[in-house]
């Protein structure tokens, strides 16, 4: 999987690319926590080319929203790919995260 | 009914081995959503053998056996480690908490049960057998 991030004036944006699975899910892991460490509270997930999840990538998007949430800021997360959204809907992540259709209205929204 | 048998050690890295199979499905006719819930499944029911059914650090094996048509798909898995029944000794997460009382873990057990029609766990002398099917 590849990660790359964008950092702009309030936000950082994050793209994952390609399989989030158990065997690399510390790698996003690391890569949310160096952020917050640098003082990055509101952060926006980019989907558009994630086509795997399974529970460790669910873990990792969890903990990040309990953790920027507790730092009064917000995670939220677009581009999702319908097979990726069913996994988020089944484990019941869908009603926890602000989830937009692209990146403009993930952008546009407060 | 078509078969594939994959056996594989007891190590996570052993998944991608498990993913090229579940994909080669596809041409066989699988279709793309079956096969991506397939390799979660198998994904998801080998890490907590690899974790809860091998706590040490010996090489183990862990077989897999597909067999497939047009109706239906059929997954067992087998192995020789400690007694686990994933289906009990996981507790499943509340879907319906708020983010304050939402717990990590129990996802993966979880999962499968949503993905598949049917799942199921023996024990026999020293095997542990989980099986799971969904239709198509």
């Amino acid at each position: 999987m590849e990660i790359t991030k964008e950092i702009l004036s309030n936000q950082a944006i994050v793209k994952l690319t390609g399989r989030l699975d158990t065997t690399n899910y510390n790698k996003l892991d690391s890569e949310l926590d160096s952020l917050m460490n640098e003082g990055q509270v509101k952060l926006l997930i980019d989907c558009t080319d994630l086509n795997y999840i399974s529970s460790s990538g669910l873990r990792v998007f969890l903990v990040y929203l309990k953790r920027v949430k507790s730092s009064e800021g917000s995670l939220s997360i677009f581009g999702m790919q319908p097979m990726i959204e069913e996994i988020f809907r089944i484990s019941g992540f869908t009603s926890l995260f602000t989830i937009h259709s692209t990146r403009e209205e993930a952008l546009a929204a407060k | 009914m078509e078969e594939s048998l994959i056996e594989i050690k007891n190590d996570l890295q052993e998944l991608h081995r498990i993913n090229e199979v579940v994909d080669s499905l596809e041409d066989k006719g699988l279709p793309t959503a079956t096969v991506m819930q397939v390799n979660l499944c198998l994904e998801e029911a080998i890490t907590n053998i690899i974790t809860y059914a091998f706590p040490g650090s010996e090489e183990q094996t862990i077989r897999i056996t597909i067999k497939y048509n047009s109706k239906e798909i059929q997954i067992k898995i087998e192995d020789n480690g400690m007694e686990f029944n994933p289906l009990e000794e996981v507790k499943a997460p509340n879907t319906e908490a708020n983010l304050d009382e939402r717990e990590i873990g129990g996802l993966g057990v979880f999962i499968i049960k949503q993905l598949m029609d049917d799942v199921k766990y023996n024990r026999s002398s020293d095997l542990n057998t989980l099986e799971m099917i969904k239709q198509l």
